[in-house]
This record gives C-alpha cells, sequence and structure tokens, in this order.
C-alpha cells in the first residue's frame, strides 16, 4: 500500500503540473526551486504540493499550487474571489470554488491534461466556497445556496463526460452550508450548514441571526436521505458550524464562528460523531477570550491524531489532541488562517502576508519557511499530495 | 467640539474616526522614500560586478575588502527596499531572485552546489542565469559563493573552481545590477508604477481608489515589521541561548546579518515617515507616530549595543538580550500600526481576519 501511495504521489504532482500545460514556460513556475530540479532530471518525485487560493496585490485572484518549501509552482487565474478547494480522493482532479456567494468553480484534472474547466452556477444557485468528491472521483458535491427558498442544497455534478454536468441536488437540510466532507465509508457526506441565510440582493449579510440555526447533518450521498442531524444547545445557536475535518478515528471536527455579542465567549470547536451527542471542546479561557469568536480553518495531520484549528482574528492556531479532545496549545501566526497536514505529523499554515509556516509540534514557534512576494494566501489551503 | 460631532458621526455610520486623504501620503512615499531608495539600491548594485571583477582579477586584502563593502552597501540598500512588496519588486519574480529568503532548508545552497558540481554554464551570464531558479541569482546565491564558513572572502581564491566561480559570482552581481536598474526604470517612468499608485481608477487598474492603493502600502510595512519579527530574529533566538541560531539572520554569513535588519527597520521608518500621516486625516495620529518613532529609535540603540557581528556576538555577552528585547521593540511597532493608526486611517484589518468566511 505505501508503494502505491508513493506511487500516486509522484504521479499527481507531475500530472497537477502538466495539467496547468507548458508550465516549463509559465513564469510562475520557470524560475521555482522546482523546475530546477526537473531540468536536471534529478526530481525524485517524493514531494508534496499544496493549493490555496489568493488575492495579489495587483488585485487579481487565483489559485496557487506550492511545492512543500512554499514556493509557487503555477498559479491559476480565478474570475473572482476563490475560497475552498476540493481534492480527489485518487488526487487526480481538483476543484476551486467561489468565496460565497459565488457562481464559478474551476476544475483541473492531473490525469487527463487539458484545460482548466470553468463551471458556472446553475440559475438559483450560487457556490458557498466548498464541495467535496465521491469516493470513486466520478462526481463532485458542491454546497450551493437555493437563494430564493433560503435553503441550502448540495449540487451533484458528474465528472466522467467531456464536460462537468450538473445531474441533481440533495437538500442541505439546512440553511448556508459551508464545508463539507466525505466520511470514512465513501458513502456519507457530512455537512457543516452554518446555519447563516444570505441572499444576493444583499451579498454578504447576514438575514437571520436572531433565528439562526446552524448543524451537522449526516446524508446519504447517492439517496440525499438524512441519517443524523445535530444542533448544539439552543443557548449555542449562534454559532455558526462552518469549517471541518477527519480525525484519524473518522470522528468530525468543527470549526465555529460566533455571531452573538462579541464579549461572550461560547465554545468554537466541537466533535461529531454520526451517532452520538457533540462533544464541545474549551480553549483556555486566557486564548479563549483572544479568539473574537471566530474560527477560520480546521485541518488534520497525517494520521488525524491532532486536529487544528485556525483563529485568525487573534493570529494563533489551535492544536488538539484528536483522540483526548484535548487542548494542546497554540501558535502565533498573524493572519493566519489556511492549514494543511504536511510532512510525517506536521502542519503548513499559510497567511494573508503570503507567508507560509510549518508548525511541528504545537509547543514549538512556528517556523515561516516561505513568504510568496505579493500574495495574500486567503482561508483554506489543501494538500494535493498524500 | 469638532472632533466630538466626528466620533458621534463615526459611530453613527460605523466609519473611521476621520475621512482620509491619501493620494498626498502616496505623493510623498513615492518621491520621498521609493524612488531615491530604488535608485540607490541600484546604483549600489550597479558597483558590485566591479567588486567582483577585482578581487577575482587580483584577489588580496584591498580588493577582498572592497568586495565586502560592495556586497554589504548592496545589502544594505536592498533591506531598504525589501518590504515593498508590491508592483516593481513583486513582478517578475524581482524580490525572490533578488534574495531567496527565507531559505530555512537550504535549497539556494542545494542548488548552488548543483551549479558548481556540473559546471553549468547556463549559470554563467545574467540573461541566462536570469531564468534560472530564483534561488541561485541573487544576493543570497552571491553571499554563499563568495563566503567562507567564517565570513572571511573565499572569492577569488585558488582552487579548481576558481575561474567557475568566478563567472557565476560575475553573473549573479549583473543579475542583481539589471534587476535594479529595472526597478529604478519602473519606478521614475512617466507610465510606471509611481502612477499607477497615485493616479487610481476603474477598470483593469490595480486600484480603484486611493484608499485601496494606501492599504497595498500600509499592509506592506505591517508586513514588513512582521518579516523582521517573526521572520529575521525569533528564529535566531531558537528556543533559549544555547539553541539560538544566528545564521537564521539573513546575511548573517557576510557578516551582515545586523545591518540587514538595522537597515530595514531604518527604511520601514523612513518610508512611514515620508507619508507625514499627521497631515492625511483629521485623527490625533500624533501619539502613536511618536510612540512609533520612540520603538524605532529603541530598536537602533538595541542594535548598536550589539557587538560584532550576530554569529560571533550571539555566543556570549548580552546579544541575546538585545535581540530578545528587538523582538519585543518590533512587536510594538506592529501592534502600533495594526491597533492604533491603521483604525483612524480607516483601514481594515487583515486579509483573513476581515469580513471572513
Amino acid at each position: 500500500m505505501r508503494s502505491t501511495e508513493t506511487k500516486l504521489t509522484a504521479v499527481s504532482r507531475r500530472g497537477f503540473l502538466a495539467a496547468l500545460g507548458g508550465l516549463a514556460l509559465s513564469p510562475a513556475f520557470a524560475r521555482t526551486p522546482l523546475a530546477e530540479n526537473l531540468t536536471q532530471s534529478t526530481f525524485e518525485g517524493e514531494g508534496q504540493l499544496f493549493a490555496s487560493a489568493y488575492k495579489k496585490t495587483s488585485g487579481h485572484y487565483g489559485i496557487g499550487l506550492l511545492d512543500e518549501f512554499g514556493q509557487v509552482l503555477a498559479e491559476i487565474g480565478l474570475p473572482g474571489r476563490g475560497h475552498g478547494v476540493a481534492v480527489s480522493e485518487d488526487r487526480s482532479c481538483l476543484v476551486a470554488f467561489a468565496r460565497r456567494p459565488g457562481t464559478f468553480a474551476v476544475v483541473i484534472r492531473a490525469i487527463a491534461p487539458q484545460d482548466p474547466e470553468l463551471i458556472t452556477a446553475a440559475p438559483g444557485r450560487h457556490f458557498f466556497g466548498h464541495g467535496s468528491f465521491s469516493a470513486d472521483g466520478q462526481l463532485l458535491y458542491a454546497v450551493e445556496n437555493d437563494f430564493h427558498a433560503a435553503r441550502g442544497v448540495i449540487g451533484v455534478y458528474d465528472l466522467t463526460g467531456a464536460g462537468v454536468r450538473r445531474i441533481g441536488e440533495l437538500d442541505s437540510h439546512g440553511v448556508g452550508p459551508h464545508e463539507m466532507v466525505m466520511a470514512p465509508d465513501g458513502k456519507t457526506l457530512v455537512i457543516a450548514n452554518g446555519g447563516i441565510e444570505t441572499h444576493p440582493d444583499k451579498g454578504r449579510e447576514k438575514l437571520n441571526l436572531a433565528t439562526m440555526a446552524p448543524s451537522i447533518v449526516y446524508l446519504d450521498a447517492e439517496t440525499g436521505d438524512l441519517l443524523s442531524e445535530h444542533r448544539l444547545d439552543a443557548a449555542l445557536h449562534q454559532v455558526s458550524l462552518r469549517h471541518m475535518a477527519l480525525d484519524g478515528d473518522g470522528h468530525v471536527w468543527v470549526g465555529g464562528q460566533y455571531e452573538g455579542p462579541a464579549h461572550d465567549t461560547p465554545p468554537l470547536v466541537a466533535k461529531f460523531t454520526m451517532d452520538g451527542a457533540p462533544e464541545l471542546l474549551e480553549v483556555p479561557g486566557v486564548i479563549a477570550s483572544t479568539l473574537q469568536n471566530y474560527i477560520g480553518s480546521v485541518a488534520a495531520n497525517k494520521d488525524g491524531s491532532v486536529i487544528a484549528t485556525s483563529a485568525p482574528r487573534c493570529g494563533q492556531t489551535l492544536f488538539w489532541d484528536a483522540q483526548a479532545g484535548a487542548f494542546l496549545g497554540s501558535q502565533r501566526i498573524i493572519d493566519g488562517c489556511g492549514v494543511a497536514p504536511i510532512d510525517q505529523g506536521s502542519f503548513l499554515i499559510s497567511d494573508g502576508n503570503g507567508g507560509l509556516s510549518i508548525v511541528d509540534d504545537p509547543g514549538t514557534r512556528a517556523d515561516i519557511i516561505a513568504r510568496s512576494p505579493g500574495y495574500a494566501w486567503d482561508n483554506h489551503m489543501s494538500a494535493l499530495t498524500g | 467640539m469638532r472632533i466630538f460631532i466626528a466620533s458621534l458621526l463615526a459611530v453613527l455610520l460605523g466609519q473611521p474616526l476621520a475621512a482620509a486623504s491619501f493620494e498626498k501620503p502616496l505623493e510623498r512615499l513615492t518621491s520621498g522614500y521609493i524612488v531615491p531608495s530604488m535608485a540607490d539600491f541600484s546604483q549600489r548594485a550597479s558597483g558590485l560586478s566591479g567588486a567582483v571583477e577585482a578581487v577575482c582579477d587580483t584577489p588580496g586584502e584591498e580588493t577582498r575588502h572592497e568586495f565586502e563593502k560592495a556586497f554589504g552597501e548592496t545589502v544594505s540598500a536592498f533591506a531598504r527596499i525589501n518590504f515593498l512588496r508590491f508592483g516593481p519588486l513583486v513582478e517578475d519574480d524581482r524580490l525572490s531572485r533578488l534574495a531567496f529568503l527565507p531559505d530555512t532548508r537550504g535549497i539556494g545552497l542545494r542548488q548552488i552546489r548543483k551549479i558548481l558540481a556540473a559546471k553549468d554554464q547556463s549559470a554563467l551570464s545574467a540573461q541566462t542565469l536570469g531564468e534560472k531558479s530564483v534561488a541561485v541569482q541573487g544576493l543570497t546565491a552571491l553571499q554563499l559563493l563568495a563566503f567562507d564558513r567564517d565570513s572571511s572572502v573565499k572569492l577569488g581564491k585558488p582552487g579548481e573552481l576558481k575561474d567557475f566561480t568566478c563567472q557565476y559570482a560575475f553573473a549573479i552581481a549583473e543579475n542583481v545590477a539589471a534587476i535594479g536598474a529595472e526597478l529604478e526604470r519602473a519606478w521614475t517612468a512617466p507610465d510606471g508604477y509611481r502612477r499607477t499608485l497615485v493616479t487610481v481608477g476603474p477598470g483593469d487598474h490595480p486600484f480603484r481608489t486611493s484608499q485601496e492603493a494606501f492599504e497595498t502600502v500600509f499592509n506592506a510595512l505591517t508586513t514588513g515589521l512582521l518579516v523582521v519579527r517573526d521572520q529575521n530574529l525569533l528564529p535566531v533566538l531558537g528556543t533559549s541561548p544555547d539553541k539560538a541560531k544566528p545564521q537564521r539572520m539573513p546575511f548573517s554569513l557576510s557578516k551582515n546579518g545586523l545591518i540587514f535588519v538595522g537597515s530595514e527597520l531604518d527604511g520601514l521608518h523612513a518610508a512611514l515617515l515620508s507619508m507625514e500621516l499627521d497631515a492625511a486625516t483629521e485623527a490625533d495620529l500624533s501619539r502613536g507616530l511618536d510612540t512609533l518613532a520612540f520603538e524605532f529609535s529603541n530598536a537602533q540603540k538595541i542594535i548598536d549595543r550589539i557587538d560584532g557581528p550576530i554569529r560571533e556576538s550571539l555566543g556570549g555577552g548580552n546579544a541575546y538580550q538585545q535581540i530578545t528585547l528587538l523582538a519585543i521593540s518590533t512587536k510594538a511597532m506592529r501592534d502600533i500600526m495594526g491597533l492604533r493608526l491603521a483604525e483612524p486611517l480607516g483601514l481594515t484589518g487583515g486579509f483573513n481576519a476581515l469580513d471572513g468566511d
């Protein structure tokens, strides 16, 4: 299994680069250390790749592909601000979504190199920033807003044909769906319904803060049947459940953003299972009061034993023991938000100042490994290699 | 009374305390700081190739000293522009090509070794070198080629690779000078970036308003302070004095570490002062600006108190404590910028912290 994984890693890394076409000629790639290695044929194909949305000081938006040294290997321009990047299980395809409320997503395939494909949201629907693949990689699920009915839906897209085709949608059983993951069984979608109603006529204005009712739902990915639904206590109904990651045991870690009074310090991190009650996790008081009630990203390290939750408003990333649910510590990364697993057990954290930092140990200071000039890395970062 | 009404309006409208006007600060910044600093860097960089040639052709104490001087002056001038991370400096990878920083994983050294081992001819002209990896073509690469582990100049010393190394170093010097000249031109040309920054507009223009342009500049300055502290100082401190890593200070190999950091801070302060921000808004920024001035002055005094190059001084004496103080001082500077100046100027917070998702 390990050798297969290694092979996949090598294929996908080279594949993603090839998929973007003529990279050796692209300014963003030509002068990178990887290009130097590739041209000297000494590259061993063991490196790691990451993707993140960015904004440049030139005002342009896009998706950047980065290597494990934090060097930008390639860029894919986007028509507007991007958000999350979904990666297929076999790492052969990635989809970058527009920031909500957005109308575009871009599909990039690694195995069968072709130009990135731009897909547009269906009439009456807006992409809401995240998505997920079916286990076999043939379907893409996208969180969307049915803004006329003020309900969340999961758009289902067929990726097997020459072009991406929307073949249906599932009810997200909530309002304002945001991040979504495919459970380890490959059959169950877990969706964070943030609970916040918006409408394109009102931009990003939050229309229902007094009545919002976020939820975590487990759906049968094939039938859309609601398998399980969790809400926090009524007193916590203004904790918008937004971002999530799976730990090594398949439990779902969720990071929230509190829409209530600024002086409150409600729990912002919780662990969910399909059948059990949510486990609310405590951040030590001295840190809790600095978070400004905002968790930006949630990610697990490679073996799922440690969870990272970024809190960009206070420039801290918090770390958790996945099994015990214990707070392990935090590290300061100003405007750090995107988090992805790197190396064996570490995290790569991107920030709005172009920085890329590695945290090897929750108790050790983040090590800045690169700073991409002119880039502001956006909210999320995805690992493209296993 | 006027301030009270403005405050009341600000509360009612959710607006900054006083509307700021950004065209003039931007004009003052470009004329008073950016253009002269780019010109200075270009001029210093243009002297590098001659110093390389001299130390390679007639190696000796004098030429080595002249090379050290030319290199140090170029590094110092670079430190005064490296935080201007927008426009010409980030276009065409210029900043990374001038200095590949940070390089915590030793990419530059590894790639330079490969070039040397293969006697890669494409490294021997500025034109072909400029197309190679950003890690092998700038000041950080020249430092690795030219300085020995004990910080002495090794460029020009006898050895099997002397000629190749000298030609490679010369190509780097010419490449750095060429980039310096490009930067100067890009800022001074009639339709150059100076106009872009000061004359904002709709359409494909990077900045729709002067506030957006100013925000880019302000963010660059706060990021510059962040880089000084989080990237150039804290890694040096390690986890304890006995685990300090002086090599993590940029350009410390050539004994220019503290010169680099000092010039960065000096440049950041000069850039900030050039804008005369207190004249840009009705809000009272004087206390914030005064405190900032105190911290910048304090920082230079701290640097002055450190005896000798950081790789030598960190082993004993008070250098560890002074670098710790410097890190505290730079954090204070950034906090003042972010907490006490940004809001009255009507500027928003960090990219990810703002209006998140």
